[in-house]
């Protein structure tokens, strides 16, 4: 470390006090002296993620888009399934959707991770946040929420591949087959929602209020942050109860 | 690379022909790298973290818009 001429960053940290101060030094000398760090604290055994605005993907979106990067969501759920003191995530979305792939891949790794995982849609949960939100073990959905159902191709954008029927045709089905995989809508209904004439003003598709996405089987149960929580807590002890059971 | 989502593309896209942002690396305690818009000589936001260790991640300081100070380090 002493020969690094480099800039080292220190993340600042406002308003804190001076035992915390001394801790961040102590922190600080164990990177020097051991060339490590040490493990984040944690307080509680549940870790939250929020997925808000656009899921930002292959490209730098323009400052006036709120996105989530998707290069810093996917470490955090290698961290979540990693570290033996994290028992259950809670994802929170409130999205208007995103880029296809980053959106695809954070659902996947939802989907894979072997801790329990619960999802809650607050405000919206649109486009790409479907298949993001049908990813976990179980899922809830806020009275007030709206999850939109549409076709990629009618607002969706295009860059690098020419713009053939049959490409946006193959990511639509990507989706819709994760969708369908995860929740208990079938495939007709599901393409029957999203190709529907006469919900949205100007365009193709449905917009699912609270219980209209729990009704057609897409979302487990309208809910809030209280019910999201403990039922995370009660997944987290049937896997505790389950492990006991067969040790 | 396709948008899947509900704002119009041209909403979304404003400014992306001006939108250049420069991004500096700094070295990140233990072996990774810090991605850091500059806002000033010795500030700036932290754009992207990159280390091979997963717990960096769950750090609360180290999340995307985190403004990080820095100062050279003399040997």
């Amino acid at each position: 470390m002493s020969t690094n001429r480099r800039p080292r960053p220190v993340p600042r940290r406002a308003g804190r006090n001076a035992g915390q101060a001394n801790q961040n030094d102590a922190a600080a000398d164990n990177i020097q002296q051991l060339g490590q760090t040490d493990v984040p604290r944690l307080d509680g055994s549940l870790y939250t993620i929020n997925i808000i605005g656009q899921i930002e993907g292959h490209m730098v979106l323009p400052p006036q888009n709120k996105t989530t990067k998707y290069e810093h969501i996917i470490p955090q759920l290698v961290a979540v399934e990693q570290n033996p003191k994290v028992e259950g995530l809670l994802i929170i979305l409130n999205t208007v959707g995103g880029d296809v792939e980053a959106g695809l891949a954070i659902a996947e790794l939802i989907d894979t991770l072997s801790k329990p995982t619960v999802s809650l849609v607050l405000g919206g949960g649109h486009s790409i946040g479907v298949p993001v939100s049908v990813a976990s073990d179980y899922s809830y959905i806020s009275e007030t929420a709206t999850m939109t159902i549409h076709p990629i191709r009618l607002t969706g954008f295009l860059i690098g591949v020419p713009a053939t029927f049959e490409y946006i045709d193959k990511m639509q089905d990507r989706v819709i087959r994760f969708v369908v995989n995860h929740s208990t809508i079938t495939e007709e209904k599901f393409r029957e929602l999203m190709f529907n004439v006469g919900s949205l003003a100007r365009d193709i598709g449905t917009v699912l209020v609270g219980k209209d996405a729990v009704e057609i089987g897409l979302i487990k149960e309208v809910g809030g942050l209280g019910q999201a929580v403990a039922k995370l807590q009660a997944l987290v002890d049937q896997k505790k109860g389950a492990a006991v059971g067969t040790s | 690379m396709i948008l899947y989502t509900i704002m119009p593309p041209e909403s979304i896209l404003e400014g992306y022909d001006t939108f250049k942002p420069e991004y500096i690396e700094l070295d990140y305690p233990g072996g990774g790298k810090m991605v850091i818009e500059p806002l000033s000589q010795s500030e700036g936001r932290l754009v992207r973290l990159i280390s091979p260790c997963p717990d960096d991640y769950l750090r609360p300081e180290n999340q995307p818009g985190t403004i990080i100070s820095f100062k050279p380090v003399h040997p």
